[in-house]
């Protein structure tokens, strides 16, 4: 037994029962939605059609939310319901990145994310779920959507899901319902709804047919905290690929390069955790990890990065660096004693040079996964389709972290500026790349045309004058990615 | 037969539970149930709860709620469905679980407040009931003593309750029954009952043929919830859907068919298809030639006076009456292409017997003459024979059970010009729209009851209503009785607490389907507690703070007003047991159950209980299922003077109004020929499915939903006008303009405009106190003369902003109705609720939700509209045989000369 929703639009008179019920039942709070209804008008009078659909979870078979939540908090149950333990919730809203359905929230009062459980706790005591049992049409039903007999009839009445091409394999069927309340890219949306306002609209194309008369607000998750992250993680990178370099290129000093690697993945550390809506349990990245998570592998790498920064402090600083004087082998002996001896016991027999090959290929190794990481992390937000469909975010993210790179060796006087028109060029490749989907189609439009963008460029060729600029121009393409991405309604 | 052949009935929807799941828990486990705590889910913490019945208060329908109560806190946590109420059947709109922020409302009024400043001064301090009853009762006491007994009036706007109120009014022998329904329904009401003597109907959706509405039932009026039930079940059946309305609500919107008519154009449309099906020949012959007046009809129409003739004459000549409403005129009046309108008519004519329609308010509440459109309306299912058939549409009577209470006290001997005055005589209901006009210092009302009515805030001309209400000499003691603060209340001098669905006791019926039920409201707390062994005095001390209910204060306040029993209206209150005693209003409940409904001792011996016991556990009972063919039964007559359906109305021709004698027009006074160049319409009467009339404002859950109330606007006009949804827009009436702004929709005709009714509540500062700041916006209230002008303090968009918990959205609307004169229709009494309007850009000085009236001109349509009344000439004031609220003797009927 596999519980599935039909929403049966032909009964449905988008009462908003189902929403207040809901409501009651689960004490969401005002701003916030389980479930809740959508009304679109389209056609020329007398032509005019206005039509609802109830949008809410969808039960997915392969649910996003559940692969990128870091802590196990969303899981599925064994009857299909895709439930949330709120004890393990870190706040993170990943969630609501990765769910293409708006089906997410935040609860700010307890600064967990919080869903459509099925009333799981109603059926455990044989009730159904109180969107159900309120509404005047019995138009919510319950089904098994494992049941042959039930699938079958699905497909005979033409029954549709939302978002197919998402793959998620959905559980909530949709029957005579509208395609416009189902895809929110077929609809305008407004600031003007038939008897409500939404405070703050997204943007809209405002040339469809469709448009929405009544719809619910919905938060952008990710901000500044999220741009400044691929900011500091960048420079973090390019600093440790700065270090790793540094005892072949003259003029280097790896003791600050570790430092500022590893001030840096601090800072971006510290960025993720203030991003939380529950801050203290950051710890549950590492004590109730969900290790498909890039969110959890994200926070191992980083720590890695850290890790290896104070390798490259620590070594640099007691054996000194720079212009190639490097007493590394000696002082590695005496410090690594232990372990190099356990190497030599295996026979792996490893001198000086060998060793400090094999670590500054390992910083670059997780320098570059420090920033590349998070393209598998925006891939798996399968809501953001700027994100997730993008090909070319590993090679930005990795040309930012070479950039900053190149950077740092510039500021110890050891590149040039032509550098930086590399690194414009890489931007304008990866604009021009067109973006698979329409979702993404819509985010990029709103990207490019945005002013930051330009400012992005503006700040990259101010940068071969003036170095630090570089962290201004990663700064605006990050931020209005992470904004563009999410300025696409998702229902 | 058809030209428009209709699709196959669809597949049957898909069952909507699997098996080992229900709605609700089994009733054997209401006293003794155990779930799982959702806010500590996946943690199984189990928790104990009582469920109790009750029913909704949140509009008339009266569904069945369950009152879920846990046993710790003894608090009701949600309020669900009662799947053992017949006619809501477990389930409820949003309306329902709301109840549970009315209940936890932090603004609510929670003890009996008596005014300590000048009217309307926002001062109040607390009272206590025991005072309260005390000053009342002495005053009405007083009132009968000196025999003015037409100074004693209740206002009523939320019923709640079947004639509850009508037996107290009697056993005080006043005439004082006021009501809303002047602005609500009579003009249907009137339609209905001068063409077969009862005034609402009660389709059978669930089965018919082909459902017509005139009415907006998939999202409101009487009785949304089950009735948008029975609508889609037919729908599902194969039956289809035909809404008439000039705006696609909800309902159009689910319709097979829409026809967007212009207002006032309703029964022309409906009197061309009746021609159709003549020509058709889809005519029930039987049913006609038995049940109408076709002879008196004849009479009538033969242009020679002669009498006497056949059946078949009077089609002839009922066929060439009806031949002056073509589908080209119906196509002209209603801006409908005739196709559509044809299309209507041969599905309606599909439905011979099975055609269910229903028109509340709509047209018949918006257009002078709005009336003839639910007699044009009866007319289609007199003549397809979908009177009283499964499937059909019977009158109301047959599906509603009203019980009667112990002691029926005789009818008032005294009548009230300023209820039903001679200038109305065919008014169905009381003309209280008129009331701040009719009130003197000669004529005035010395004890004034207002029951969960707002008139300041949801009558035309709100404005006279203030003065009114703060005019010592005319208006001698106002009692606001009410849950919720609102623009009446504060102008009260004693605003008493009155409980919500959970915290009061009524007994209720509609005409939901082809069956009749009663359901019961009740105190939950006080029912546990009694229920526990723990005795309960007075409802207001189980209830949160000293909220109480009306039944158990009016049995009160009937002895203070008659101690010693010498007015003779404390035998009416007086136990059924326990003789000379005060009654209490368990004993009241318990006679009715035990005498009044048939076959509930017998349902309650069954499980053992006694009747009253039964109702407390259950909350409903069915009286009657599957009620057809009332018709047939033994000497059956229909309550009209002919004892038929009368298509010609001979109390029409006798009452001054030959012109009317026949279905016919409107004549609305918006009709298209009726407008000047440069006006449109106004809609102002729509509703949301999520919004209470005028007291939604306690409810976030309902709010957060539905806070604004822009004008609909057509593309083309929004052009011709000049004008987008960002600019202000000005609505002028005849008496003034308010300022809004505009939605811009494909959703109805090109020179109309419509406003949802339910939003715009706002309040003065020095009443900030006693509002729910967040659901209406602080205005400063500027008198000049009889220019007034509400302003409001508060920007655009911040009119939300007060006591923010959570509450994202920033608007609560503009207020409209107190832009609109008094339009009272000279035979109704109905107050026509469209607006000839001329709408354009605002006025630089403007601002959002500016209202401005000139009271000279309010008067002025006043007078005019007066004039058109024709009063009654004697012997009677009124037909006897037309029904009345609260009827008086025979004697009161006759009318004496005014001095």
């Amino acid at each position: 037994m596999r519980y599935g929703f039909v929403l049966d639009q032909d009964a449905c008179i988008g009462c908003h029962a189902c929403t207040v019920a809901c409501k009651a039942e689960n004490d969401v709070p005002l701003g916030a939605f389980r479930t809740w209804v959508k009304w679109v008008e389209h056609g020329a009078f007398p032509d005019t059609q206005r039509s609802a659909a109830v949008l809410r979870c969808n039960h997915c078979a392969d649910a996003p939310c559940i692969d990128i939540c870091p802590t196990g908090a969303l899981f599925r149950r064994d009857n299909g319901i895709v439930d949330l333990d709120q004890s393990r919730c870190i706040g993170c809203a990943s969630c609501l990145q990765a769910c293409p359905y708006d089906a997410i929230y935040i609860d700010d009062r307890h600064g967990t994310a919080a869903k459509c459980h099925f009333c799981a706790h109603r059926l455990e005591v044989g009730l159904a779920p109180a969107c159900v049992a309120v509404c005047p049409e019995q138009a919510i039903k319950v089904i098994d959507a494992d049941d042959p007999a039930t699938r079958r009839e699905l497909g005979e009445r033409a029954a549709l899901v939302r978002k197919p091409e998402r793959a998620t394999q959905p559980r909530t069927y949709y029957l005579g319902a509208d395609l416009a309340t189902l895809d929110p890219l077929a609809v305008d949306g407004s600031r003007t709804l038939s008897h409500s306002e939404v405070p703050d609209p997204m943007p809209a194309p405002g040339t469809l047919a469709a448009r929405a008369v009544y719809d619910v607000p919905r938060a952008r998750q990710w901000g500044p905290k999220i741009a400044w992250y691929l900011v500091t993680k960048a420079i973090a990178a390019g600093a440790l690929l700065a270090a790793a370099v540094s005892p072949w290129i003259p003029g280097l000093d790896a003791t600050i390069l570790g430092a500022v690697s590893l001030l840096f993945v601090s800072i971006t550390a510290v960025l993720l955790i203030l991003d939380l809506h529950k801050p203290g349990r950051f710890w549950y990245l590492l004590a109730k990890p969900n290790i498909g998570s890039w969110l959890v592998k994200g926070g191992w790498i980083l720590m890695g990065h850290g890790a290896l920064s104070v390798v490259w402090v620590v070594v640099a600083g007691l054996w000194g660096s720079g212009g190639g004087a490097w007493g590394f082998g000696e002082g590695l002996r005496v410090a690594g004693g232990g372990a190099l001896s356990l190497w030599e016991r295996v026979g792996v027999r490893a001198g000086p040079a060998t060793l400090l090959l094999l670590l500054a290929a390992a910083s670059i190794v997780v320098a570059l996964l420090t920033s590349v990481y998070t393209a598998f992390l925006f891939r798996q937000a399968r809501g953001r389709e700027l994100w997730c469909e993008d090909v070319t975010l590993p090679w930005v993210l990795s040309v930012q972290a070479a950039t900053a790179m190149v950077a740092f060796l510039w500021l110890f006087g050891a590149a040039g500026p032509v550098w930086v028109l590399a690194y414009a060029a890489a931007m304008v490749w990866a604009t021009l790349w067109p973006p698979r989907t329409l979702q993404a189609k819509r985010a990029h439009h709103l990207m490019v045309r945005h002013p930051a963008f330009a400012g992005g460029f503006a700040a990259a060729l101010g940068a071969a004058l003036f170095p630090p600029l570089l962290a201004l121009s990663f700064l605006l393409f990050d931020w209005i990615y992470v904004k563009a991405g999410q300025e696409v309604p998702l229902s | 037969m058809s030209d428009t052949p209709r699709e196959p009935p669809p597949r049957p929807p898909m069952p909507f539970l699997p098996e080992g799941l229900s709605t609700a828990p089994p009733k054997e486990r209401w006293d003794e149930w155990e779930e799982l705590d959702p806010a500590a889910w996946p943690r199984r913490e189990r928790r104990k709860l009582r469920l109790v019945p009750t029913i909704c208060f949140n509009c008339e329908s009266a569904c069945g709620l369950l009152g879920y109560v846990d046993r710790e806190s003894g608090e009701v946590v949600r309020f669900e469905g009662n799947p053992l109420h017949p006619g809501s059947r477990g389930r409820v709109c949003a309306k329902g679980p709301a109840t549970l922020n009315q209940v936890r409302d932090r603004d609510r009024i929670l003890y009996p407040l008596r005014r300590s400043g000048p009217r309307g001064s926002g001062q109040f301090e607390r009272t206590t009931w025991d005072e309260v009853l005390d000053t009342i009762g002495t005053r009405i006491g007083r009132a009968l003593r000196e025999d003015r007994r037409t100074e004693v009036m209740y206002h009523v706007g939320r019923p709640g309750h079947d004639g509850a109120m009508d037996r107290v009014l009697k056993a005080w022998g006043v005439d004082g029954h006021n009501s809303h329904t002047n602005v609500c329904s009579s003009g249907a009401r009137v339609g209905y009952a001068l063409t077969c003597g009862i005034d609402r109907p009660s389709p059978d959706y669930a089965n018919a043929r082909t459902v017509l509405l005139l009415s907006a039932h998939l999202e409101s009026g009487h009785y949304f919830n089950p009735h948008a039930q029975r609508i889609i079940e037919g729908k599902q059946r194969g039956a289809v859907l035909i809404v008439m309305d000039p705006r696609l609500s909800n309902t159009a919107a689910k319709a097979d068919l829409w026809l967007p008519t212009w207002p006032g154009s309703e029964a022309t449309v409906l009197l061309a298809i009746a021609g159709h099906l003549f020509a058709r020949d889809r005519i029930d012959h039987a049913f006609v030639e038995r049940w109408c007046n076709w002879r008196e009809t004849l009479a009538h129409l033969r242009a020679d006076g002669g009498v006497g003739g056949s059946y078949h004459d009077f089609v002839a000549a009922f066929r060439d009456h009806l031949a002056q409403f073509s589908f080209e005129r119906a196509a002209v009046e209603s801006g409908v292409e005739e196709e559509r309108l044809r299309r209507a008519a041969d599905w309606i004519g599909e439905g011979l017997g099975g055609l269910a329609s229903h028109v509340w308010r709509g047209p018949a509440t918006g257009n002078l003459g709005g009336w003839q459109v639910a007699r044009a309306l009866q007319l289609l299912n007199v003549l397809t024979g979908s009177v009283g058939t499964v499937g059909g549409t019977s009158p109301n009577t047959w599906n509603k059970f009203v019980p009667k209470a112990f002691h029926q006290p005789p009818p008032q001997q005294v009548w009230s010009e300023l209820l039903y005055p001679r200038e109305y005589p065919l008014a169905y209901h009381e003309m209280s729209q008129l009331l701040p006009y009719l009130v003197t210092p000669e004529r005035r009302i010395d004890v004034y009851f207002t029951r969960v009515f707002n008139p300041v805030w949801t009558f035309p001309d709100g404005a006279a209503w203030i003065d009114l209400l703060c005019d010592e000499e005319r208006m001698g003691l106002h009692v606001a009785l009410t849950p919720t603060w609102n623009e009446t209340a504060r102008y009260a001098d004693y605003v008493l607490p009155m409980g919500l669905a959970s915290e009061r006791h009524d007994l209720m019926s509609q005409e939901t389907h082809a069956g009749s039920w009663i359901g019961f409201r009740q105190p939950i707390a006080r029912v546990l507690a009694e229920r526990d062994g723990r005795p309960v005095r007075f409802t207001y001390e189980a209830n949160p703070g000293e909220v109480w209910e009306e039944e158990e204060l009016f049995l009160e306040l009937s002895w203070r007003i008659d101690p010693d029993g010498a007015l003779g209206v404390r035998r009416h209150f007086e136990s059924p047991y326990r003789p000379g005693e005060k009654m209490r209003i368990d004993e009241h409940y318990r006679w009715i159950f035990e005498s009044s409904v048939p076959g509930l001792p017998e349902a309650a011996a069954a499980e053992g209980l006694e009747p009253l016991e039964y109702m407390r556990r259950y909350g409903a009972f069915e009286v009657k299922r599957g009620v057809y063919g009332v018709q047939e039964g033994e000497g059956f007559r229909f309550p009209t003077p002919s004892g038929k359906v009368e298509i010609f109305s001979p109390t029409l021709v006798e009452w001054g109004w030959p012109e009317h004698a026949m279905p016919a027009a409107c004549g609305s006074h918006v009709a298209k020929d009726a407008l000047a160049a440069d006006e449109m319409v106004l809609v102002p009467t729509f509703r949301l499915p999520t919004l209470i009339h005028s007291r939604s404002a306690n409810s976030e859950w309902l709010y957060e939903l539905s806070h604004k109330n822009p004008l609909w606007l057509h593309p083309r006009d929004a052009g011709r006008l000049g004008l987008t949804e960002q600019d202000l827009v000005r609505v002028e009436t005849e008496i003034g303009w308010f300022v809004l702004r505009p939605f811009v929709t494909e959703g109805l005709q090109p020179g109309l405009v419509a406003c949802s009714h339910h939003l715009g509540r706002w309040h003065e500062r020095r009443h900030a106190h006693e509002a729910s700041g967040w659901a209406s916006a602080e205005v400063e209230l500027l008198v000049d003369g009889d220019v007034w002008r509400w302003r409001r303090v508060v920007a655009e968009g911040e009119s939300g902003g007060v006591a923010n918990g959570g509450r994202w959205w920033r608007e609560s609307g503009v207020h409209q109705n107190m832009t609109f004169p008094v339009h009272p229709d000279p035979i109704s009494g109905m107050h026509c609720w469209h607006q000839k309007v001329r709408v354009r850009k605002a006025e630089p000085g403007d601002r959002f939700g500016d209202i401005v009236v000139d009271r000279a001109k309010a008067r002025a349509v006043y007078q005019e509209w007066s004039r058109l009344a024709r009063p009654a000439r004697g012997p009677l004031r009124r037909p006897l045989w037309l029904s009345r609220a609260v009827r008086p003797t025979d004697e009161a009927y006759r009318l004496v000369p005014e001095r």
